[in-house]
Order: structure tokens, then C-alpha cells, then sequence
């Protein structure tokens, strides 16, 4: 695993500074983003050229504790985005949903200025389907598997109090459950042919993730 | 705040890519389907694996992948459709350690799970040959691909699949040379030699012909080869081999077996008697003799006859067939209906009173001409001259044996719309009609023949007892199907879709119903990730 993630995290954390008008706010919080999520895993191969799964992100969370600098704060998070690719000539796809229940816990440096960490447990929905020449009809599978996210960041105040507008990068690994394999064609119900199925590995959406956002908080 | 962007850069700089194989995709000019007694092979040059698809019981479709080598040159089936040969030029060039070397992969399907062995070769080659009898495979550089800058034709690489694949099991043998370049290597049957029985590898080049001892080829001083130069009687004009054929002579002598050569554009046969010999390392000698039959032969056999053993050529320009005796270059000419171009030797397979040979004919250009009886023993005191015509109406361009239990059976393909069941036996020929060209696949249990018309969905199954043609609804474009076993001793029918990434429809051969059949698609995207 590149120990380049830790060495950003702690120089980030390290380089910032502190000050007496940092103490935290209970505050309700709301972001969107957007997130890469570098899955190396061969599974994903049919499905992207660069390994890159992009989603747009939406979260919320709400202030429960606060303590000098320190605040936990648990929320709801919903990733979702698509990558699709040509594979050996068959047009491929893989959406994903990624609900989650992240629970952060805040460094309050300065009243611009917080970082964070954040422990987000939670599921996965993915969607993968091939259309190829060989058979006239998409071959698809979906279903659900859990997935987490381990992340640190930091939000930096661009404008406004109340609201204020924060700019948040965010560093992380995801976890998320390898999905069945073996795709299946879309056909009706009623339809009497059989089908052998396509024999695509599940894949595993594990991997470093990198999220930018913009959050309000009020 | 610029960490983060750092941090980001570092992320995006991160990223990879995926292996080039998803990016290309399957075509028929890298892809080839070989049918094998057990399976199906999707020979994927851009994968470098061969696709096995093993037919299960309920029309399931195992799906095993093979490793073969880089830039494959050339695939083949063993006669027997058990082995599956793979030559391949490995990378080139090659630069490391590493990069593969050029290669024949040899894939075994005569088990219920495929096994696979490669042997290295010194050099790419894109010549094979292979042993009917699955013992030997020949190596050679074919004169219609070049796969090096410079290349030695006579060169000849054998590998004996009986042994483990290491450099033992790989001979190397440059024939002597007299300018002529191998066109033809063909293995000939066991043949009673002074010495005893055994194998010889014949090379035809474009000028001679060379006779190799397969078994004295792990000699630590293997036995040297014997080229005969083919040149006219009175010219050094060359003369070019066209075919050969074989006989052992009589079951009791070791000293008369013989082959026969059809030249190219000319009118001499040779025969080549293997007589013992006491000089050199060779046990035997060939004694040429050359005869003139009065035309090109279009082809050559050799057949039992009330005189003897002779070597019979067709002579479509006279519209003969000429007998030749080896050893007095004496000749006898029997007129035939239509000027037949090709010969088959049929006589075990037809009820017979006397011990001489009786052939097929067949490949005339007159549409009346269908195919002949020659039967090669008197009748009614004219040798050689009982030739019985079936008047089928078009000329027939191709034969294809019926497996056992029913070598009786020939189909006869005409070209043109139309095919024919010939009952040897019988002497029957029965006409089945089609509504386009039709692609024969005959089942290896001789129960069924397929016809299908590749690049379309038509696709019938013929019962070749009852000769029952029954249709069978396929929703795809075929391109070829493939009879196979299954390992619950049932059989399937693949027929192999080549579109995208390739696909699959399968039935069970005995009882082909579509209700029944499964489909499969996307086949060369599996077993990548």
C-alpha cells in the first residue's frame, strides 16, 4: 500500500494553524463533490481504460458532541456515478450507489479552518451490464454488498457564516464487498430461451478515493 | 490547501491503466474455431489462450482457458480431433530473457479436462505436418509465410509428442539439399522395411523427394535421409511432386513396399520400390521407375488387382484411368464414362466376391457424370473394365467419409445447391436438397450430419439412417458448428456465433430442440480479469 496518503494527511495536519477562536459549534452540515475512486482491481478492467470510478457525492451531518477543539458528528452520505468502456469491442458499464453512515470526528484548528476524520460504514449497490454483438440483448447483474470508508480531510471556510461555504478535500480508502459475478441477458420474463451466463468476475470497487466538495454549514 | 492538490495530483498521477487485451477486439482474422472430439477451441491470438468450450450435460458450456504462445502462424487439428497444434513466432523480436520463444503448444483434449504442453523451437516456423497417428508432428518454414529475415527450408523440426516436452523430445534435421525447397511433408503409414516395420517422413520439395526414418530419429547418430531426385528421362529438366501414395506390398515380404509420386503438369508417374540394401546405414534402397501414362494424372492410388499390386493414375484429358506395373513400367488403359479427376479406394466397405480393390470415382467436370464403381478384378473376362456409373446429375466436388459404425456412407457435395448420401453398400445415392450452399458437418458417431450455411441461420440436422432432415431454429448468424462429446457420453451441438466477442448456441446433438437449447455470448471476455 503508497504510504503517500499518510505523509500528505500528517503534513497537512502538522502544517496548520491553531487559534483560541477555533472552538466548535453544534452545526448541521451539507456537501456535495465530487469522487475518484482508484480501483485497481482487475475485475474493473472491463468496465474503465484508467481505473478511475468518478461520482458525484451528497452528504449531510449534524454536530452531537463538542468538546474543546474536538466534535463528532455522524451524517448520511450517498455516492453515485458510472463508468462505462469498450472491452474487446462490447460496450461495458458499472454504476454504483454507495450509501453510507459516516461518523466524523473534527479538529477545530481555527474558526476557517477544520479537519477531520471519518469512519463511514455503509452498502453498496452496483450495476454492471455488457452489451456485445455476439447476442442481441444486454447482458446485466446487480445486488448489494457492504462497503466502508476510512478518510481524513479538512474544510477550509471560503465565504459567509451563517451559512458558511467551506471548500473540503478529502483522502481515503473505501472498502466495499466484491460483487456476485456472472452477467445475465435483459429479457422478458416470458421469454421461453435459455441463457448460459456471461462469466465476469464481480467486481470489487476497493481502493484509494479522493473527494472535493463544497459544504454549508449552518 | 496546496496539499490537497498534492495529494490529488499524486492520486491521478497514481492511476493505471488495463491490460492492452480490452482494448482489442476479437476478430475472424485472429480468432479461429477448431472443432476437437471433446471440445470447441477458440484459438485468441490477442489473448494468446485458447477458449475450450467443454459441453456439459443440460447444454452447459464449460469455459476453460489455455495459454498458447505470442503471433500464432498456424493451427491444426490432429486427424483424430484429439490434439489441437499451435505455432506461434513467440515475441519478436525478442529482447529480454523473458520474451517468449517461438513455440508449438500442443493441447490435449482427450480427457474430460484439457491439458497442455509447449514445445520451444529454436526458430519460428510456419510449416506442420501431422502424424495420423499422433505420434510425430514436422516443423517446417511453408513457402507461403516467412516468418525470419533469412530461413533454411530444409530445416525440418520434429517433435515427438510421446515424450515430456524438453529438448529431447525435439529433433532437428537440415535435409540434404540439391536446391529444392519442402512444399509437402507427409507421414507414411508403417510400412514393412528389410529392418522391420516402421515410419517413414516424406519431403516433397519442389524438385525431389527426400524419405526419413521416423524411428531411428533418437539414435544418438540418427540415420541419414534418402533424397531422390526427380528429373525426366532424357532432361535435367526437374520435375515437380504433386502427391504421393503408398503400399506395403505383400503382408508376407519385407522388400516390396513401395510409393508412388503424381508429378505437376506432366505426364510421368514414379514409383519408388523400398529394396533391402547392405551399403550405408539405410536398410533400404528406392528403385525408381518412371512411366509414362499419356496425360497429367490427377490423381494417384495404389490397388489390388487380378495381376498384382498397380499403381493406378487418372488421366482426365483421356478420360482413362491408367494401371501402371511398377517393376516392368508396363501399362494398361481402362476407359472411363466421364473423365474423373479423383479416386478413393473403397473396398472395405463394399460387399465384394474377390480379393482385388474396388475405388470411388468422382470430381468429373460433365454435370452427368456423379460418381463410379471402378472394381478392379475381371468382369466378364475384361480386366479392370466393371465401372458403374451413378448418374447423379451434377459433378461432384468433394467427398466426406461417414465415421464408423458407418463407413459405408459418403457425402458427396456438389458445389452447388444439393447434396448426396452414397450408400456403398447400396450402391444408392440419395439427393437431399438445400436452399443455398451448404457447410457439412458430419457427427463422429455417424448418427447425424449437419448443414448450415455460414453467415446465416439456417441450420438443419440430417438423420443419416433414416435421412430425416429435420430443421433447427437458431436466432443468430452461424458460423460454424461442431458435433462434440460429453463427458456423460451424450453429445452436444455447438454452433459458434462470430460476432463481438464471440457467442454460443447449444443443443443436445441426438435431439437438437431449441426448446431445450442455451445460449452464450460474450465468450473471449471471460477469464480475462
Amino acid at each position: 500500500m503508497s504510504k503517500w496518503p499518510y505523509v500528505a494527511l500528517v503534513t497537512l495536519l502538522v502544517g496548520l494553524p491553531t487559534s483560541a477562536s477555533a472552538a466548535p459549534e453544534r452545526m448541521w452540515a451539507v456537501d456535495v463533490g465530487l469522487r475518484e475512486t482508484f480501483v485497481r482491481d482487475a475485475s474493473f478492467d472491463p468496465y474503465s481504460r484508467n481505473d478511475l470510478l468518478p461520482q458525484a457525492s451528497i452528504g449531510g451531518s449534524r454536530t452531537l458532541w463538542a468538546n474543546d477543539r474536538f466534535s463528532l458528528a455522524p451524517g448520511l452520505r450517498w455516492d453515485f456515478g458510472a463508468s462505462s468502456a469498450v472491452a474487446r469491442g462490447a460496450d461495458t458499464r458499472l454504476a454504483a450507489h454507495r450509501l453510507t453512515v459516516p461518523v466524523e470526528g473534527r479538529l477545530h484548528l481555527d474558526d476557517w479552518l477544520f479537519a477531520f476524520g471519518r469512519l463511514a460504514p455503509g452498502a453498496v449497490w452496483q450495476s454492471a451490464r455488457v452489451t456485445d454483438a455476439s447476442l442481441a440483448e444486454p447482458l446485466s447483474h446487480s445486488g448489494w454488498g457492504f462497503a466502508g470508508d476510512l478518510s481524513a480531510g479538512a474544510s477550509l471556510r471560503l465565504f459567509g457564516s451563517a451559512p458558511a461555504f467551506w471548500l473540503t478535500p478529502e483522502l481515503g480508502y473505501a472498502f466495499a464487498a466484491r460483487g456476485a459475478g456472472g452477467l445475465s441477458p435483459q429479457v422478458d420474463e416470458d421469454d421461453p430461451r435459455q441463457f448460459g451466463a456471461l462469466g465476469l468476475t464481480g467486481v470489487s470497487l476497493s481502493g484509494w478515493f479522493f473527494r472535493a466538495g463544497m459544504t454549508a454549514t449552518f | 490547501m496546496k496539499h490537497a492538490y498534492v495529494m490529488m495530483g499524486v492520486l491521478l498521477v497514481g492511476c493505471g491503466g488495463r491490460p492492452s487485451v480490452w482494448d482489442d477486439a476479437p476478430s475472424p482474422t485472429r480468432t479461429q474455431v477448431v472443432g476437437l472430439a471433446n471440445a470447441v477451441a477458440l484459438v485468441d491470438d490477442v489473448s494468446h489462450r485458447a477458449v475450450m468450450l467443454l459441453a456439459r450435460e443440460d447444454q452447459q458450456l464449460d469455459r476453460m482457458a489455455l495459454p498458447i504462445g505470442k503471433g500464432v502462424i498456424r493451427v491444426e487439428a490432429s486427424p483424430d480431433r484429439r490434439r489441437l497444434f499451435v505455432l506461434a513466432t513467440g515475441d519478436v523480436p525478442r529482447r529480454s530473457a523473458r520474451d517468449e520463444r517461438p513455440s508449438l503448444t500442443v493441447i490435449d483434449s482427450s480427457e474430460s479436462t484439457p491439458t497442455v504442453k509447449r514445445f520451444d523451437l529454436a526458430a519460428p516456423r510456419s510449416g506442420l505436418a501431422i502424424d495420423p497417428r499422433s505420434r510425430w508432428v514436422a516443423v517446417f518454414a511453408a513457402s507461403d509465410v516467412a516468418t525470419t529475415f533469412v530461413e533454411n527450408p530444409n530445416e525440418i523440426v520434429l517433435v515427438d509428442l510421446d515424450s515430456p516436452p524438453t529438448a529431447n523430445a525435439v529433433v532437428t534435421t537440415t535435409l540434404r539439399s540439391f536446391g529444392g525447397k519442402p512444399q509437402r511433408l507427409t507421414f507414411a503409414p508403417t510400412l514393412g522395411l528389410p529392418e522391420g516395420p516402421r515410419r517413414l517422413l516424406v519431403v516433397e520439395s519442389d524438385q525431389d523427394v527426400t524419405l526419413l526414418d521416423l524411428d531411428h530419429q533418437h539414435d544418438a547418430v540418427p540415420r541419414p535421409e534418402i533424397t531422390v531426385r526427380l528429373t525426366g528421362g532424357g532432361t535435367s529438366k526437374p520435375l515437380h511432386p504433386a502427391a504421393v501414395a503408398f503400399h506395403d506390398g505383400s503382408p508376407t515380404r519385407s522388400d516390396d513396399a513401395r510409393i508412388g509420386i503424381r508429378l505437376t503438369d506432366d505426364t510421368n508417374v514414379i514409383t519408388l520400390e523400398l529394396a533391402p540394401s547392405s551399403e550405408g546405414p539405410n536398410d533400404f534402397v528406392p528403385k525408381i521407375n518412371l512411366t509414362d501414362v499419356g496425360g497429367v494424372p490427377s490423381d494417384i492410388g495404389f490397388v489390388s488387382t487380378d495381376g498384382g499390386i498397380r499403381l493406378a493414375a487418372l488421366v482426365p484429358s483421356r478420360s482413362s484411368a491408367i494401371l501402371v506395373e511398377s517393376e516392368t513400367s508396363m501399362t494398361t488403359e481402362v476407359k472411363l464414362p466421364a473423365p474423373y479427376r479423383r479416386m478413393s479406394i473403397i473396398t472395405d466397405l463394399v460387399p465384394r466376391d474377390t480379393p482385388t480393390d474396388v475405388a470411388l470415382l468422382w470430381n468429373a467436370t460433365s454435370t452427368a457424370s456423379g460418381v463410379a464403381f471402378w472394381a478392379l478384378g475381371k468382369t466378364a473376362g475384361q480386366p479392370y473394365r466393371s465401372v458403374e456409373v451413378l448418374n447423379l446429375g451434377s459433378s461432384i466436388t468433394n467427398v466426406r467419409d461417414v465415421p464408423p459404425p458407418r463407413p459405408e456412407l459418403k457425402v458427396l457435395e456438389t458445389g452447388a445447391r444439393g447434396l448426396f448420401v452414397l450408400d456403398l453398400a447400396a450402391r444408392t445415392a440419395a439427393p437431399l436438397t438445400t436452399l443455398g450452399t451448404a457447410t457439412v458437418t458430419i457427427a463422429p458417431d455417424a448418427e447425424r450430419m449437419w448443414a448450415f450455411q455460414p453467415g446465416e441461420s439456417r441450420l438443419s440436422a440430417v438423420d443419416l439412417q433414416k435421412l430425416h432432415p429435420m430443421p433447427v431454429v437458431i436466432d443468430r448468424d452461424v458460423s460454424s458448428v461442431h458435433d462434440v462429446a460429453r463427458s456423460d457420453g451424450g453429445r452436444s451441438l455447438v454452433a459458434i456465433h462470430a460476432r463481438g466477442a464471440y457467442g454460443a448456441t447449444v443443443f443436445d446433438a441426438r435431439s437438437p430442440d431449441t426448446a431445450y437449447s442455451r445460449l452464450y455470448s460474450g465468450l473471449l471476455l471471460e477469464g480475462l480479469q
